[in-house]
């Protein structure tokens, strides 16, 4: 191996170490409090839990016209 | 107004063509680039497609993306904010490519539909994916009116839906959504029995009939909790497809007394029985949804679609269920068949045209909507290949492979267009007689160079469908499930149920032996002649040589291959595996009179 493959080596690694301290920061410094605030208002966005309370989970859809479409 | 539907970026990407309103070409990206379920951009059908009308990109009115990306990233986002502080594994992952990529998935479409010729971001549509599937299912099917269901992993965020479609409209009126997914159910089972995600559920459905159902509430009662209606939830904790990088967890396995079975190794009876239930458990679910479909929608014909629909085993069960007269199923159930959804979609609903239904004829020309040869093109081929052929015509050709057929040959059968669809229909398929003891043996160890727990599937005249199968209705794209006629069956002794595994299988039966599973059940394809005259007269001629107008029918490929797509590739997948003979439109080869060698024979990764 040359030095300059292992130049590029150590330049990709950084890059992924790079990316990999960049996601974190955005998943615990962005998303997880946020996270945690929707769960303190209760809020469920992907409703995860089955529900004894209610007989259907069918979702009822407004008539397709009026959904936006890019 | 011709338009071109797109499907990529996910697996099994694919291209369409629609010319006022009929479905011109279509094909999937893996034919041509020789990779399996292949998800890059489909460049290769897509010049297949524009080749085969004689058009430039500059004729396209508009290309119809299969889904919307944009919602899909909403849906990564929201499951993050609802699972956040678990997750980081899977959003690590995941987000890079989507913000250096897939953001900006729209300049990128444009920029590879340019290397076609110029082209601008006015003439790119996005329609969304389950709207794809439904218009895949419904704009074909030859219903004027329909109850639709949609089954599938997931798109954007639907992963069930029911709508109706009446002409030329398509109405989507309930949804589940992620996670709670029937397709991502099994599809976790088939990663926990160790197959490939999004390809290996096949291999579930076929190991299902050697095991016992008995984790069937297990699964109800931890799994998924299923209402009266059809809807249901899946209960998250036992799975990791939100949070992860696999799709069960630890507690999974608890559930079912071990880890992930490894790839490739042992299977045990607990493996079949765990097959065995969640097909039992998802054969429930599907028919609590199309009775609540046959409740909500006034209609008696049903358009199936999403990968779900895949599941022949189920729609036979389905058909059974007698909520519906009619049912008609997208034969690219997959997301290969939302290429041509979505250019069917913006035709019908977007730019507002009448539909042209064929009277009691479905739109898909019997799937034949690939790369076809010319005469001269096969001779070609062959010639420059080295390959020894000799000229038949159609007759004497017929007679030559009947005559090899019935005295236990195994034909590689390339003709005409190639099909559109997981499944080989009869154009680019490997031919075989069902009626001998050793046929399935033979075709895995010499053909496919695999064991397999899974027998052929037949295909058979139409017309004669009923003498040989419990089935009255068609079945074109070998999408029911049916058992043998009982006349035809033998019943085991007790010594042969007690079997295991491939043991069983080669247990003959049925007469038809090498098309029947060890519950007797077979994945039967309808032979018509108005959509595949060639191959009806085989079976016919074959018919009249044996009695039997019953084939096995195979995908022309080995495994891990791509279903082959050019004489060239033919002749290689022939010269490398125990095929002894290979019609390949109106040249005949035989085996033992060709004198070159193969000695680049393609590597596939297994399946």
């Amino acid at each position: 191996m040359s030095a300059g493959d292992s130049f590029i080596l150590t330049e990709w690694r950084d890059y992924k170490i790079m990316n990999r301290v960049l996601m974190a920061l955005l998943f615990y410094g962005l998303i997880t409090p946020l996270a945690v605030l929707l769960r303190l208002l209760g809020r469920d966005l992907i409703q995860s839990q089955p529900d004894t309370q209610v007989n259907s989970y069918w979702q009822r859809l407004e008539p397709i016209e009026t959904r936006n479409r890019r | 107004m011709n338009i071109i539907g797109i499907s990529a970026y996910y697996h099994d990407s694919a291209a369409a063509l629609i010319q006022s309103g009929r479905i011109v070409a279509a094909a999937q990206e893996e034919r041509f680039s020789r990779r399996k379920h292949d998800a890059r951009f489909p460049g290769a059908a897509l010049k297949f497609c524009l080749t085969e009308a004689n058009l430039s990109i500059r004729d396209i009115d508009c290309v119809v993306y299969y889904e919307q990306p944009m919602r899909k990233f909403q849906r990564l986002l929201k499951t993050y904010l609802s699972t956040a502080p678990a997750g980081f594994t899977s959003f690590a992952t995941a987000m890079p490519l989507w913000l250096q990529d897939k953001l900006s998935l729209q300049r990128r479409l444009v920029n590879e539909i340019t290397a076609f010729g110029r082209f601008d971001a006015q003439r790119l549509l996005f329609t969304e994916h389950h709207l794809s599937h439904a218009a895949s299912a419904f704009y074909p099917s030859p219903f004027t009116q329909a109850a639709i269901l949609v089954i599938d992993g997931v798109g954007e965020d639907a992963t069930t839906s029911i709508g109706v479609g009446e002409q030329n409209q398509i109405c989507l009126a309930q949804q589940l959504r992620f996670p709670h997914s029937l397709g991502l159910l099994y599809a976790a089972f088939t990663y926990y029995l160790g197959f490939k995600v999004n390809s290996g559920e096949y291999k579930v459905m076929g190991l299902a009939p050697y095991g016992v159902p008995i984790y069937v509430d297990t699964i109800f009662q931890h799994l998924i909790d299923l209402k009266t209606d059809g809807s249901f939830r899946v209960r998250q904790e036992y799975f990791n497809y939100c949070t992860g990088l696999t799709m069960t967890n630890a507690r999974f396995a608890d559930l079912f007394g071990g880890p992930r079975r490894a790839p490739e190794s042992l299977l045990t009876q607990r493996h079949f029985d765990i097959a065995a239930s969640i097909q039992v458990v998802t054969e429930h679910v599907m028919l609590a949804l199309t009775r609540h479909v046959a409740a909500s929608v006034d209609s008696r014909n049903l358009c199936l679609a999403g990968g779900v629909a895949l599941n022949c085993v189920a729609n036979g069960k389905i058909l059974n269920d007698g909520h519906f007269d009619r049912i008609w199923i997208q034969p690219a159930a997959g997301d290969a068949g939302n290429a041509i959804g979505a250019a069917l979609w913006a035709y019908h609903q977007q730019f507002q045209n009448q539909r042209q239904i064929g009277v009691g004829q479905d739109a898909m020309a019997g799937s034949y909507l690939g790369p076809q040869y010319s005469a001269e093109q096969c001779q070609r081929e062959l010639t420059a290949l080295g390959a020894v052929f000799e000229e038949l015509t159609e007759a004497d050709l017929i007679a030559a492979v009947v005559e090899a057929l019935s005295t236990g040959k195994v034909v590689g059968w390339f003709q005409g267009r190639m099909e559109y669809g997981p499944r080989a229909l009869g154009a680019r398929s490997i031919l075989a007689d069902p009626r001998q003891a050793d046929m399935q043996k033979v075709l895995n160890l010499k053909v496919k160079f695999r064991e397999s727990f899974r027998p052929f599937a037949p295909s058979v005249l139409a017309e004669d469908v009923a003498d040989w199968f419990e089935l009255d209705t068609e079945s074109p794209y070998m999408q029911l499930v049916a058992p043998v006629k009982q006349a035809l069956r033998i019943a085991m002794t007790a010594a042969e149920q007690d079997l295991f595994g491939i043991d069983k299988l080669n247990v003959p039966r049925s007469s038809i032996p090498a098309v029947t599973h060890v519950d007797y059940s077979a994945r039967v394809q309808t032979v018509h002649a108005e959509t595949n005259p060639l191959y009806y007269q085989l079976l016919s001629a074959f018919k009249q040589r044996t009695g039997c107008p019953v084939l096995v029918n195979t995908s022309f490929n080995v495994r891990g291959e791509p279903i082959v797509n050019t004489p060239e590739q033919a002749f290689t997948c022939f010269m490398t595996t125990g095929i002894d003979l290979l019609a390949i439109g109106s040249c005949l080869l035989y085996k033992n009179q060709q004198t070159t060698q193969v000695s680049d024979k393609p590597e596939f990764a297994p399946d």
